[in-house]
């Protein structure tokens, strides 16, 4: 009995734990920078809250099977548990319930991908990526670029501007293995495959600095193929637009 | 109430020890399954020690103990042993030695088959193994997911990747020998009155995954081919510039490595669903439900492949995230049969059904973030990341090691007649569990704060710093773990308290032979009426 | 107990042959390998126009009559099986040493398209494919080779005296599969492009 009831508190515990965890609602998950993260991170809210009761209820069934039907000591010894092997409205239950979970969990996630990778007809500001080992070049739409030295463990990161609130199309290749451009703060990355050219649009929401990552594994310098990503009100980064140019 | 086969005059044999060579070349599906399962762990304990260099480096930010490239190596061998060296070898070794005493059977259909599939396996894994170390300043890197370009010659030159495509192509070949002779065991052998629906359910988990393996493993062999040919005949099907496509690769690679996930994982559904009614003192609750469900788990896990690839743009993410939601649902079915078969019972919580507890608590976590990474959107910020890193652990340490654990406790008494001790094996299990979760719960974390797999450094300020220092004690933690598991073998090895034909009250076939089981199996089969021959026998008042 | 034993021992239905069944088995693990290269071929096809490549010309006419010379062969194996199951070994070798001799007859087409087509495994993916998918087969077909003679030696040491064809139906499988395939490839190759 008193071991029943340790393992009682222990799993009071580890639920309140994650109820804490769960109550500051973003379930560790960053919150977001651009109109697009939004709606990814609204479906993860929508995935982990899902998630919650599923994996809470199996817990308890598990937790409760383990501590109620554990054999106890005034057992007869060779004594045998119930002889029930089956169930039909059960089983059908819980084969039901899961189904429907799944499918309205699948109806939610593509009308989320459908917004995330939503294209406009007509972008504020187009800019070109290339990914190369282990760099990236980002070409703005009058011909400056931002090239990174191809770096190695203290080569400086190149630095993306964009402006804020504005939707930017990003334009991603690369030209000689596989990488793949990750904004964390954007809840967003993408392959860039040789051979192809992807598109996909950014709205970002707030300013400040972000770091980017390569996220592809691509061979030696992997690790160090980062970048930052700066959003800047319309007037500053028209004028660093003009500084690099004059730069160039 | 036995139905004798046949009598032959026993003169009870002095059990020697068979010699080392023997062991070697014997056919017998017993010594073979155990040299698989012997082998399989030695490279378990390979890779761990792999990745414990790993978690070191990993330990604090900056490069501390090994180059960019020694590291991209280290994990490049990790997966590949782990994965086509440990886990699915060691269900073969179980597959090996279980299926025959299941059945009734007095061996495999094809026993030098099996004895050659054993070395094909065991070629192929020296080749991993010296694609990864022998090859000083030419080894493979790539991830063992091996994408060209970057396995191309252009970008990955040296033997290395060559040995590791070649190693590989063994280790196909020996998994279709297999696959092979486990299904002609399975269907042409059984012993009569074991029909299909009473086979015990860790011989049909092997058979949908000896079918998985027959129809996955071949496709990838080509893709392999064809990545050999581009590295040293000048094959440009990969090549982008050239007009080729790299993504062919990686479907090719996808439609073998996502089944093979559940080639790694139903041996253990199979095993912990043998195990947890015996301890439970139930029957299994809905069997017909539990084989419906793997075989719907086998076919569905056909059609998932691209799930992988949802960042590449090149695939059509609604089918693939559907498909893949839809597998939850038969795994589900088996979540709650394990419970069904606990509820009511009474359950003795030996060893092997602590591990069994284990699996389910850590494997649920794996599948819940499974879930969560089918959606699209998710897998946009997800993939790549350590998120799916604490996912894939979650599943395949977490789950299907737990389970190894709870079919080693389980069987090794059947297998060598001798017991584990119950207070180190408690001792173990405190650590895995402890030492797991202690690893991998801080890589979702991670995956979260935006930390990139296959990074051999990271920079301090960015939120990894604990998380890495965490997990990477917790791996220690798992080191002990194995050490004290491999003290307790080698103990009970040496000290032997006798198992007796049947320690747990086990069910199937297996329990009514003796502990080691005879050169030919059985001296008597008992009637099979149920799923459950052996427990009918000790209980005819509850035989149906 | 030995396997024939327990074979013995079992219930009345008749028991399928392990050889055979088990080579099934294998055949159709065997063929989702080309079942992969195939996928490439298709894969490399929907990116590629046109297609075959400019300047690619695959000796259709050449590969026809290498089609023909593995159908007829497998014709003339099947009627050396038919011959075996009347206890007729010595027309079981005759036909067999056809078979053999048609194979290797294909294997030339083979050899003499190879040496003779336009372009190389490093031309193009075209190239590439196109080599991997005859190449692999062409192996098959050696190895189908080699398997025949081991049935011609097989009967001469008596294995299918007793009547037990099974190991012989089993090493013709592998046989007609090559066969099989290769009209697959042919189609897909040569007629459907
Ligand atoms: C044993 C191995 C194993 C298993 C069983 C699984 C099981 C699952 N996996 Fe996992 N996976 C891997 C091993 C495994 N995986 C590996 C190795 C990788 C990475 C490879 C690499 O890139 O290196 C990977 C990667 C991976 C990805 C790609 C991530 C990425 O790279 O971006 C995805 C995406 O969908 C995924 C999904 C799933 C799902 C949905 C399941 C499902 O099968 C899980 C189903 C189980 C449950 C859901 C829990 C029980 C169910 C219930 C209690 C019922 C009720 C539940 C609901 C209604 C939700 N896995
Ligand atoms: C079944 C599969 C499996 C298992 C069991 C494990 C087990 C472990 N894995 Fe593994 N892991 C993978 C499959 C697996 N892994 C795969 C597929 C990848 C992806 C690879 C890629 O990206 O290409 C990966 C990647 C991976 C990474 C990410 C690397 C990166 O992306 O940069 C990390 C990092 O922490 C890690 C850690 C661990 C740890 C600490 C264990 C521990 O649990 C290990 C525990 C074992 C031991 C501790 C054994 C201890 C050994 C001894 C005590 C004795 C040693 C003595 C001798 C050898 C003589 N793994
Ligand atoms: Cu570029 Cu990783
Ligand atoms: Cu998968």
């Amino acid at each position: 009995m008193r071991r029943g009831r340790l393992v009682i508190t222990i799993a009071a515990c580890a639920t309140a734990v994650l109820l804490a965890g769960a109550c500051s609602g973003s379930f560790g998950m960053p919150r977001g920078a651009s109109e697009q993260a939004q709606e990814t991170f609204q479906i993860w809210q929508v995935f982990f809250i899902a998630a919650i009761p599923v994996a809470g209820i199996v817990y308890v069934l598990i937790a409760w099977s383990i501590v109620r039907y554990r054999r106890r000591r005034s057992d007869p010894p060779g004594a045998q548990g119930s002889q029930r092997n089956e169930n039909i409205p059960m089983e059908i239950v819980y084969t039901a319930v899961p189904v429907m979970i799944v499918v309205a969990l699948f109806v939610l996630a593509i009308r989320t991908d459908d917004r995330v990778t939503a294209i406009s007809p007509d972008p504020d500001l187009i800019v070109r990526v290339e990914a190369f080992a282990w760099g990236w070049r980002f070409t703005y739409p009058d011909g400056e670029t931002v090239v990174s030295p191809p770096s190695g463990e203290d080569a400086a990161e190149p630095l993306m501007m964009l402006p804020h609130g504005e939707t930017i199309r990003i334009s991603l290749t690369s030209n000689d293995t596989i990488h793949a451009f990750w904004v964390p703060e954007f809840l967003y990355k993408h392959d860039a495959i040789p051979g192809r050219t992807f598109e996909f649009d950014v709205t970002p929401t707030e300013m400040g600095t972000f770091q980017g990552h390569c996220a592809e594994f691509c061979g030696l310098n992997h690790a160090y193929m980062n970048f930052r990503v700066q959003v800047v009100s319309r007037q500053e980064f028209d004028s660093w637009l003009q500084q690099q140019e004059a730069a160039a | 109430m036995t139905t004798t086969l046949e009598r032959r005059p026993q003169v009870p044999a002095p059990r020697q020890r068979p010699g080392v060579v023997h062991r070697l070349v014997s056919t017998d599906h017993k010594n073979i399954g155990v040299l698989y399962c012997v082998s399989a762990f030695v490279f378990f304990l390979v890779g761990g020690a792999l990745a414990e260099v790993m978690r070191t480096e990993l330990m604090e930010p900056s490069r501390q103990i090994v180059s960019n490239e020694t590291y991209n190596t280290l994990f490049t061998i990790h997966g590949t042993v782990m994965i086509f060296l440990f886990v699915a070898p060691f269900a073969s070794g179980l597959a090996n030695y279980l299926i025959p005493l299941q059945i009734g059977g007095p061996d495999m259909a094809f026993p030098r088959l099996n004895l050659s599939s054993f070395y094909f396996f065991i070629g192929g894994g020296i080749l991993v193994l010296l694609a990864g170390f022998a090859a000083a300043g030419q080894a493979a890197a790539m991830g063992w997911t091996a994408y060209p370009p970057l396995s191309e010659i252009r970008l990955s030159p040296g033997v290395g990747p060559d040995l590791w495509i070649l190693g590989l192509v063994l280790v196909v070949i020996s998994n279709v020998m297999n696959g092979v002779n486990v299904l002609t065991t399975v269907f042409l052998m059984r012993a009569p009155g074991m029909t299909m629906w009473r086979l015990p359910v860790f011989t049909w988990n092997m058979v949908v995954v000896a079918i998985l393996g027959l129809v996955a493993f071949p496709p990838a062999a080509a893709g392999l081919t064809l990545l050999l040919i581009g590295r040293r005949l000048g094959g440009l099907v990969y090549d982008a510039a050239a007009g080729g496509d790299p993504t062919i690769y990686q479907h090719l690679f996808w439609f073998l490595g996502h089944p093979e996930v559940y080639i790694l994982i139903l041996p253990f559904f199979g095993a912990i669903t043998e195990i947890i009614p015996v301890f439970s003192r139930k029957p299994l609750f809905g069997y017909t439900g539990f084989l419906l469900a793997t075989l719907s788990i086998g076919m569905l896990s056909t059609g998932v492949w691209a799930h992988h690839m949802f960042t590449t743009g090149v695939i059509d993410n609604p089918f693939f995230a559907a498909m893949t939601l839809l597998i939850a649902v038969p795994t589900g079915v088996k979540f709650f049969n394990w419970i069904g078969s606990m509820w009511g019972g009474r359950i003795w919580f030996a060893v092997p059904m602590l591990f069994s507890i284990g699996f389910m608590l850590n494997f649920l976590i794996g599948g819940v973030t499974g879930v969560m990474l089918a959606s699209p959107a998710i897998d946009y910020q997800a993939h790549d990341t350590y998120f799916v890193v604490a996912h894939f652990h979650y599943t395949m340490l977490g789950g299907s090691v737990f389970g190894i654990f709870a079919a080693i406790y389980f069987w090794f008494p059947k297998m060598t007649g001798v017991m584990l001790s119950e207070r180190l094996g408690r001792v173990v299990f405190a650590l895995l569990l402890v030492g797991f979760n202690l690893t991998f719960w801080p890589q979702f974390v991670l995956g979260q704060r935006g930390m990139p797999r296959r990074y051999v450094d990271y920079s301090s300020g960015l939120g990894y710093d604990t998380p890495n220092f965490v997990s990477t004690i917790g791996a220690y933690v798992l080191a002990i773990a194995v050490c004290v598991f491999l003290v307790d073998v080698w103990r009970s090895l040496r000290h032997r308290s006798p198992a007796g034909d049947d320690p747990w009250g086990g069910y199937s076939l297996e329990w009514t032979t003796s502990s080691p089981p005879p050169e030919h199996n059985f001296d008597e089969l008992p009637r099979i009426r149920s799923l459950r021959p052996a427990f009918d026998r000790e209980h005819p008042e509850l035989a149906p | 107990m030995t396997l024939d034993e327990v074979t013995a021992a079992r219930s009345t239905s008749a028991p399928a042959s392990p050889v055979r069944f088990g080579t099934i088995l294998f055949l159709a693990s065997e063929l989702l390998l080309f079942g992969g290269l195939f996928a490439a071929y298709f894969g490399l096809r929907s990116r590629t126009t046109p297609w075959p490549p400019n300047g690619v010309v695959p000796d259709t006419a050449l590969a026809a009559l290498g089609t023909a010379l593995l159908m007829l062969s497998s014709f003339c194996l099947a009627r050396g099986l038919g011959h075996a199951a009347t206890g007729n070994l010595v027309a079981l070798r005759r036909w067999t040493v056809v078979t053999i001799a048609l194979g290797v007859g294909f294997l030339a087409t083979e050899a003499w398209d190879w040496t003779h087509v336009d372009f190389a495994i490093s031309s193009n993916p075209y190239g590439t494919i196109y080599y991997t998918l005859t190449g692999i087969h062409g192996l098959h077909v050696i190895a189908g080779l080699l398997v025949l003679s081991a049935l011609i030696a097989r009967s001469f040491q008596g294995a299918y005296d007793t009547g037990a064809l099974d190991g012989a139906h089993s090493m013709a499988y592998y046989w007609q599969f090559c066969d099989a395939t290769w009209i697959l490839i042919f189609l897909v190759v040569f007629v459907l492009r």
